[in-house]
C-alpha cells in the first residue's frame, strides 16, 4: 500500500512538472538482450571453472531515458535515468541510475553555467580519451560488457560539477568545479579547466585538472580532404592506480601501486578515420598507456595466477584448496581493475551503415600489440522499424594464447541478439 | 516628328533599363531574401524520400544565427534525436550522442535520399557562390532569369549552380546543381509560395536525383520564426549541450 502512494504521489509531482514546463523534450530506448557465454575450461584465471561457473545464458532488459524540461526561456533541468536488470542462472538482479541530474541556464548569450550530477564526456578518441581526468577512475564494468565503446561512455554515472563555458570570438572556456563524495562527505576537490579554439580544419582544445592529482591534456584534430580525419589525444597525469602484487608471506598477497605518486605518465591516442565511396567508415587508433603493465610485471602476474590456480586442486600440505581460490579471485580483480593492462594497444572499427537498406554492419577490435591478443566484436544491426527498432545480432571472441590477456579471460566467447526500441 | 519621338521614348526606355536593371548579384540577394529571412530564425524542414513507392521521413529544426552559421536539430525519428549538425562558415560538424564527439563532415555528404548536408545546412547561395553569368530564358511558358553560379571555395557543397528565378518576382523557380566534373548531380524546383515568417517564400523544394530517377526527396518548411538565438549555440563545443 506505502509503494503504492509513493508511486501515485511521484507520478502526480512528474506530471506537474511536465504539464507546468515550458517545454518537455524526451528521448530513450527499451532494450532486451539475450546472451550466451563459452567460457574456457583452462582459462589462467578460472582453471576448471573453479571460481566462475559459466552461466550460459543471461537476459537484460535497459530501459533509458533522457528528459529535458524548460521552466523559463534558456533554462534547463535535464534528467538522465537507466534501469538495469539482468536475469541470471534464475536470480534476478535490479539495479537503478540517476546518471544524470543538473541544470543549465544561460547566463549571457555567451555563458552556460551547469550545475549538477553531469557525465561528461571529453578527448577525441572514440576507444580511449587519456585527456579525460573526470572519469579515468572509472573501472571496468561487467554489466557493460557487450556494450561497444561509446556505448559504454554513456552508460555511466556522471560527476558532481559545477561548470561555467564561455564562448568567445577567439577562444572558448571551460571552468569545472568537481567535489567528489563519499557517504555523502566531500573527500576531494577537483579543479578543471579547457580551452579550445576551431582553426580552419583544425580543432585543438588544452585542459589542466587540478586535485587528488594534476593531469594535463591536449586534443587536436583535423579534417583533410573529404573522408579522411586524423586526431590525437594526450594525457600526462601523475598518481597511477596501477598496482602490482607481491608475496607477504607464503601464499598471501598484497597489492602495491606499481608507481610512485610523483611518477609522471603519459597515455597517448593518435588515430583517425576515413569514410569510403560506399559509406564504410574506418577507424583506426593506436593507444600507448605509460602505467600499462611491462613485460616483466606481466609474467610475474601470470606466474602467480598459474601456481594459484594450478594449486587449487593440489594444495600444498596444511593449506586449504579455499586459500588458492581467494588468492586467484584477488589477483583477477587487482589487475581487472585498470581498463588497459598493457601499454600498446590497437583498436580498429569497420562499419558500414547501409549494407542493405536495412541492414548495419559493425566490426569493433581491440588488438593488445605486446602479446598479440584481441578482442573483437562483429556485429549486425537490421532495421525491424526503420527509425525505432533495431535487431542487433551479434558476438564478442577474446583471442590470444594462454598467458594472454585476452587469451586468459574466464569467458572466450559471448553470442548475443537484442532488441532496440527507441523513442 | 512623330518618328523622333518614338526614338526619344526608345533611348530613354533602354537606357532606364539600362540604368535600373538589375545586376546578376542583386538578383541573387533578392532570391536568397525570399529564400530566408533577415537576421536569426528558426523553422522546421520534413524531409520526405520516396523510392519504390516506399516512404522515409525524416524531421529537422533549423536554427540560423546569420547567412554563415546554422544549427540543424534531429527530432525525428527517435533514432535521430539527439544528433545535430552545425555549419559555421565552411566548418561542418556533425554530433551524435553515439560517437561522444562533433566529428567534421562535408557538405556534399548525404543526409536522406538525394538531400546533402549542405542542401539544409545553408539557407542562401550568396555566402558560397559568385554569380558570373546572366541571362533571360524562357522554361515552361514562364519568363525567368537565368543565373549561373559558381562556387567560392572547393569546400562548397555544388560547384556550380544554375539557378532560374522569375522575372517580374525573383522568386527562385528552379536550380540545377552540378560536381566538380559539370556533371548534373540533381535539379529542385521551389513550390508552394506561402506567407511564411512576413513574406511570400517557398514552402516546399523538391529535389530529383539525375543519377537515380524515380527516387524523389520533398523538403516542407514550416514554423518560420524570427528570434534572438544565443551566439554560444553556433560553437562546435556547444554541440554537446544540444538536447
Amino acid at each position: 500500500m506505502k509503494k503504492k502512494i509513493i508511486f501515485l504521489v511521484t507520478f502526480i509531482f512528474l506530471a506537474d512538472i511536465v504539464y507546468s514546463a515550458e517545454s518537455f523534450k524526451y528521448q530513450g530506448y527499451i532494450l532486451n538482450r539475450y546472451s550466451t557465454d563459452s567460457s574456457r575450461e583452462d582459462s589462467v584465471l578460472n582453471p576448471r571453472h573453479s571460481l566462475y561457473t559459466p552461466s550460459n545464458f543471461t537476459n537484460n532488459v535497459e530501459a533509458v531515458m533522457r528528459m529535458n524540461y524548460s521552466f523559463v526561456k534558456d533554462t534547463n533541468v535535464i534528467l538522465n535515468t537507466r534501469y538495469e536488470q539482468f536475469n541470471q542462472q534464475n536470480q534476478e538482479d535490479i539495479k537503478g541510475y540517476l546518471d544524470e541530474a543538473y541544470f543549465k541556464t544561460f547566463l549571457k548569450s555567451k555563458c552556460i553555467l551547469s550545475i549538477g550530477k553531469i557525465n561528461i564526456v571529453d578527448g577525441v578518441g572514440l576507444s580511449y580519451n587519456p585527456s579525460d581526468f573526470l572519469n579515468d577512475r572509472v573501472t571496468r564494468n561487467n554489466e557493460n560488457v557487450l556494450k561497444r565503446a561509446d556505448e559504454e561512455k554513456l552508460s555511466r554515472e556522471g560527476s558532481y560539477i559545477t561548470r561555467a563555458e564561455i564562448f568567445t570570438k577567439y577562444i572558448n572556456m571551460n571552468f569545472m568545479y568537481s567535489p567528489r563524495f563519499e557517504n555523502t562527505k566531500v573527500v576531494e576537490d577537483r579543479y578543471l579547466v579547457k580551452f579550445s579554439k576551431s582553426l580552419d580544419a583544425t580543432d585543438v582544445a588544452v585542459n589542466y585538472m587540478h586535485g587528488d592529482y594534476d593531469g594535463v591534456g591536449c586534443n587536436i584534430s583535423r579534417a583533410v580532404g573529404d573522408a579522411l580525419e586524423i586526431h590525437t589525444e594526450v594525457g600526462v597525469r601523475n598518481d597511477s592506480q596501477q598496482k602490482g602484487i607481491r608475496e607477504v608471506a607464503p601464499y598471501q598477497y598484497k597489492n602495491y601501486l606499481l608507481h610512485d605518486k610523483n611518477d609522471v605518465l603519459t597515455r597517448l591516442l593518435i588515430g583517425g578515420q576515413y569514410t569510403f565511396t560506399n559509406k564504410t567508415n574506418v577507424i583506426l587508433e593506436y593507444i600507448f598507456n605509460q602505467e600499462g603493465y611491462s613485460q616483466d610485471e606481466w609474467d610475474k602476474i601470470y606466474s602467480l595466477a598459474k601456481n594459484n590456480g594450478d594449486m587449487i586442486y593440489n594444495p600444498p600440505t596444511g593449506y586449504p584448496s579455499g586459500l588458492f581460490k581467494d588468492n586467484l579471485n584477488f589477483i583477477s580483480n587487482t589487475i581487472y581493475d585498470s581498463r588497459y593492462l598493457r601499454q600498446h594497444y590497437a583498436f580498429l572499427r569497420i562499419t558500414n551503415p547501409e549494407i542493405s537498406k536495412k541492414i548495419e554492419a559493425t566490426v569493433d577490435t581491440l588488438i593488445n600489440l605486446e602479446d598479440r591478443s584481441l578482442v573483437a566484436m562483429p556485429s549486425i544491426d537490421w532495421k525491424l522499424i526503420e527509425g525505432h527498432m533495431t535487431l542487433r545480432i551479434g558476438t564478442m571472441l577474446c583471442v590470444g594464447d594462454k598467458k594472454s590477456e585476452f587469451g586468459m579471460t574466464p569467458v572466450e566467447r559471448y553470442v548475443y541478439g537484442s532488441l532496440k526500441y527507441f523513442f | 516628328m512623330k518618328k523622333f519621338f518614338l526614338t526619344v521614348i526608345l533611348c530613354v526606355s533602354c537606357f532606364a533599363n539600362f540604368c535600373f536593371a538589375l545586376s546578376s548579384e542583386e538578383i541573387l540577394k533578392k532570391v536568397d531574401d525570399i529564400r530566408s529571412p533577415q537576421g536569426s530564425f528558426s523553422f522546421m524542414i520534413d524531409i520526405s524520400y520516396k523510392r519504390n513507392n516506399k516512404e522515409t521521413l525524416q524531421k529537422i529544426e533549423v536554427l540560423v544565427g546569420d547567412a554563415s552559421k546554422t544549427l540543424i536539430k534531429f527530432v525525428y525519428p527517435p533514432t535521430d534525436k539527439g544528433k545535430c549538425l552545425l555549419m559555421n562558415g565552411d566548418n561542418l560538424w556533425f554530433y551524435s550522442k553515439t560517437i561522444a564527439k562533433p566529428i567534421r563532415i562535408t557538405p556534399q555528404q548525404r543526409l536522406l535520399g538525394a538531400v546533402s548536408y549542405g542542401d539544409v545546412a545553408r539557407v542562401v547561395y550568396s555566402v558560397d557562390y559568385n554569380c558570373k553569368e546572366q541571362s533571360n530564358v524562357v522554361l515552361n511558358n514562364k519568363k525567368l532569369i537565368k543565373l549561373i553560379l559558381f562556387a567560392k571555395a572547393k569546400s562548397t557543397t555544388y560547384s556550380k549552380v544554375i539557378l532560374y528565378a522569375e522575372e517580374q518576382s525573383n522568386r527562385p523557380y528552379k536550380a540545377e546543381f552540378y560536381s566538380l566534373g559539370d556533371k548534373l548531380l540533381k535539379t529542385a524546383m521551389f513550390r508552394n509560395y506561402a506567407l511564411l515568417c512576413g513574406a511570400e517564400r517557398p514552402s516546399v523544394m523538391e529535389i530529383t536525383d539525375v543519377l537515380h530517377p524515380g527516387e524523389m526527396s520533398t523538403l516542407t518548411y514550416s514554423k518560420y520564426e524570427t528570434k534572438s538565438i544565443p551566439a554560444s549555440y553556433f560553437e562546435k563545443d556547444y554541440m554537446v549541450n544540444i538536447e
